[in-house]
């Protein structure tokens, strides 16, 4: 077999910016929904509360107070939902790729080597659903760590396992 | 003379003198409040009761240093291979530990240690935070004689190769020691907005002590007493400042020179062991394989006396406890870093491609901290009345040209240097500080970038390591993300331990 050995340049390296990614289940949707639900009945029972406590509303204050409650109502859920569609992961050979953020994109890299350990976690909603989390631990101190959410039970116990022997490996 | 302690033996007899003065020390602290209180308010009669308080103080602390020193006792136990402590008056004590256990045995002589012409000697394990056992005093000859003995087992256990350092690591030698000179120099020349925070935190303790006992009506009439200083604003304004700038100058060069005086760097077996602290003489370890980063910083006048700080931050292995892992060098010079990095490194980390960030970094944090809170105190005028307009504006007006001033010069500062094996980042306004991380020693990477800065493609990127984040904003987004394509290529095409 022919030998080669050419230098590398930065343009050749492989780039984590046009890897193609995986988006979250469309189920986790549901998930997400109820999650904005219960959150927005929280604030809407606070405002009711509050309502109910100061009667001395003028019916003009009273109009602002439902106007920017509704509006931080239906924010939230805005929000959620964006945060849910910007999610979106990538496996490749030497490292785990997970996008997120709501006015941000922020793309977090962790390279196999650098991983300490793998958990699974299934929320009380996701369960339901069959849904997982994957979390992936490095010893980074402040958000060294990445959470999957909304993966298929089964796609994140192979993804665990994956990653198991990525680690065995690279020990 | 031959130390076997295999008797249980107390500390040397002067230990007394210095146990005593330990504990003083403490319960004055404690009772300073009371004392300063009785003097303050003066009469005839406290004079008696303050000067009987003291005589009693004096003579309990005595029975308590006497008891406290017959009731230390220390032994070695060689049938067991154990290091013994007991110690306790009321509770006793009984501090066993496994010889094999042993890491490391340290001498350490604090001012009042010196002034007595004993030593202290601090035995670690492996795993334990703090120091498994202390002895308090003990002559020179004792000290190394325990030493020996108790590294000596630990040699004999572990293997036969150590031996050789054994003579190296009874007397180890010095690397770095900071001169007294350097510790004025750093004390007199940083952390004023520290000492200033100390200060107020001070001045509101003493109120709430007065307050709990309801005297701060006291304080207060004494204050409204002086009125000389309110019969002209100027004067009591200058004469504010410069008494302030002066107490901070003092409190500075007090807490550095107390917190740091005598700071010795000794090498031992490849890591260095540091001991610093004129009362509480502290000891602690560096080992370069441990080291995720370092932080070298300078302002203009340490510039021109030839010093510097650093920060060298290991991996953080206890999460309550960072600060152990952090180290601080204070008041080193040029070469004497360079000879730090050299022995973390192995060679002066090279600096890499200079990146500069956008400008909208400087709008933005100007639009932030000057702009936004200029206009919501416009908005919120007309709820001071009392305050004169001219006043007021002023105030404004100082505010928006000492930040701007301060913004600029961090913006002109802020520098990324790139290269294949250090990222070096250098920030700050008037202590410009510079970061420096070994890219292998990164844990993960996260780009970032607004909707809006899509277009102008610019972006952000944050180094996440094990001892904390170093990140760049508003850069050009292309160049990071290949800069990220290339660390990432490092990484994961070698194996290095990053611990």
């Amino acid at each position: 077999m022919e030998f080669t050995n050419e230098p590398l340049t930065i343009e050749q390296l492989p780039q984590f910016e046009h890897v193609p990614l995986q988006p979250l289940q469309a189920s986790y949707a549901k998930v997400v929904a109820l999650q904005a639900l219960g959150f927005d009945l929280v604030l809407l029972l606070v405002a009711c509360f509050v309502y109910a406590k100061a009667d001395d509303f003028s019916s003009m204050e009273a109009l602002v107070f439902w106007g920017g409650s509704l509006l931080c109502i239906g924010l939230v859920a805005v929000m959620m939902y964006i945060s849910y569609r910007k999610k979106a992961y990538a496996f490749r050979e030497h490292d785990v790729l997970f996008q997120y953020g709501i006015i941000s994109t922020n793309t977090k890299i962790i390279p196999y080597n650098r991983v300490q350990h793998v958990a699974l976690h299934e929320g009380f909603l996701s369960r339901n659903f069959g849904l997982a989390q994957v979390e992936i631990y490095t010893a980074g101190v402040h958000g060294g760590d990445i959470k999957i959410p909304g993966i298929l039970k089964e796609d994140a116990e192979r993804i665990k396992q994956l990653l198991m022997g990525k680690i065995q490996k690279e020990l | 003379m031959d130390f076997q302690f295999q008797e249980p033996q107390q500390q040397s007899k002067v230990g007394v003198l210095l146990l005593f003065l330990d504990s003083l020390q403490k319960i004055l602290r404690a009772i300073a409040p009371i004392i300063l209180i009785i003097v303050l308010k003066g009469g005839t009669l406290s004079a008696f009761i303050l000067f009987m308080l003291l005589m009693g103080t004096f003579l309990l602390v005595a029975c308590i240093a006497y008891l406290r020193f017959t009731h230390f006792t220390f032994h070695i136990d060689r049938a067991l291979g154990e290091f013994i402590v007991y110690d306790g008056i009321l509770t006793k004590t009984k501090t066993v530990i496994q010889l094999s256990k042993i890491q490391q045995v340290n001498l350490t002589q604090n001012l009042l240690q010196r002034l007595i012409g004993v030593y202290g000697i601090q035995v670690d394990t492996a795993g334990a935070d703090r120091h498994e056992a202390q002895i308090k005093a003990v002559s020179r000859s004792v000290a190394l004689a325990l030493k020996k003995a108790l590294i000596e087992n630990q040699m004999a256990v572990t293997a036969e190769e150590t031996l050789e350092d054994q003579p190296e690591s009874i007397t180890p030698k010095p690397f770095l020691k900071i001169h007294f000179i350097s510790l004025i120099k750093i004390g007199i020349t940083s952390n004023y907005i520290k000492s200033v925070g100390l200060i107020l935190t001070f001045f509101f303790s003493i109120w709430g002590k007065l307050h709990e006992i309801g005297e701060e009506a006291w304080l207060e009439e004494k204050i409204a007493e002086q009125d000389w200083l309110f019969q002209s604003v100027i004067y009591s304004i200058v004469l504010g400042i410069a008494s302030l700038f002066t107490l901070v100058f003092l409190i500075n060069l007090g807490r550095t020179v107390l917190r740091y005086f005598n700071y010795t760097m000794q090498q031992q077996q490849g890591s260095l062991l540091l001991s610093f602290g004129l009362i509480n003489t502290k000891n602690t370890v560096l080992r370069p394989s441990r080291v995720q980063s370092v932080v070298v910083s300078q302002n203009y006048f340490q510039k021109k006396l030839n010093v510097l700080e650093m920060k060298i931050r290991q991996a953080i292995s206890d999460e309550k406890n960072h600060q152990k892992d952090r180290i601080e060098v204070p008041g080193c010079n040029t070469r004497e870093k360079e000879a730090i990095l050299e022995l973390i490194y192995g060679h002066q980390p090279p600096m890499g491609l200079v990146m500069k960030a956008n400008w909208r970094r400087l709008v933005f944090n100007l639009f932030l901290t000057v702009v936004l809170p200029v206009m919501a105190a416009i908005c919120f005028k007309p709820y001071f009345e009392e305050v004169s307009s001219s006043l007021f504006f002023g105030v404004l007006a100082v505010y928006t040209i000492l930040l701007s001033i301060y913004h600029y010069f961090s913006y002109k500062n802020y520098t990324f240097y790139v290269g294949d094996q250090y990222i070096h980042r250098r920030s700050g306004a008037w202590d410009i500080a510079v970061d420096i991380l070994e890219t292998d020693k990164i844990q993960a990477i996260t780009t970032s970038q607004l909707f809006w800065h899509k277009n102008l493609n610019i972006g952000s990127v944050t180094l996440h390591t094990a001892a904390g984040n170093i990140s760049f904003y508003l850069a050009n987004f292309d160049t990071l993300k290949q800069y990220v394509n290339r660390w990432l290529y490092g990484l994961e095409s070698q194996n290095h331990n990053w611990m």
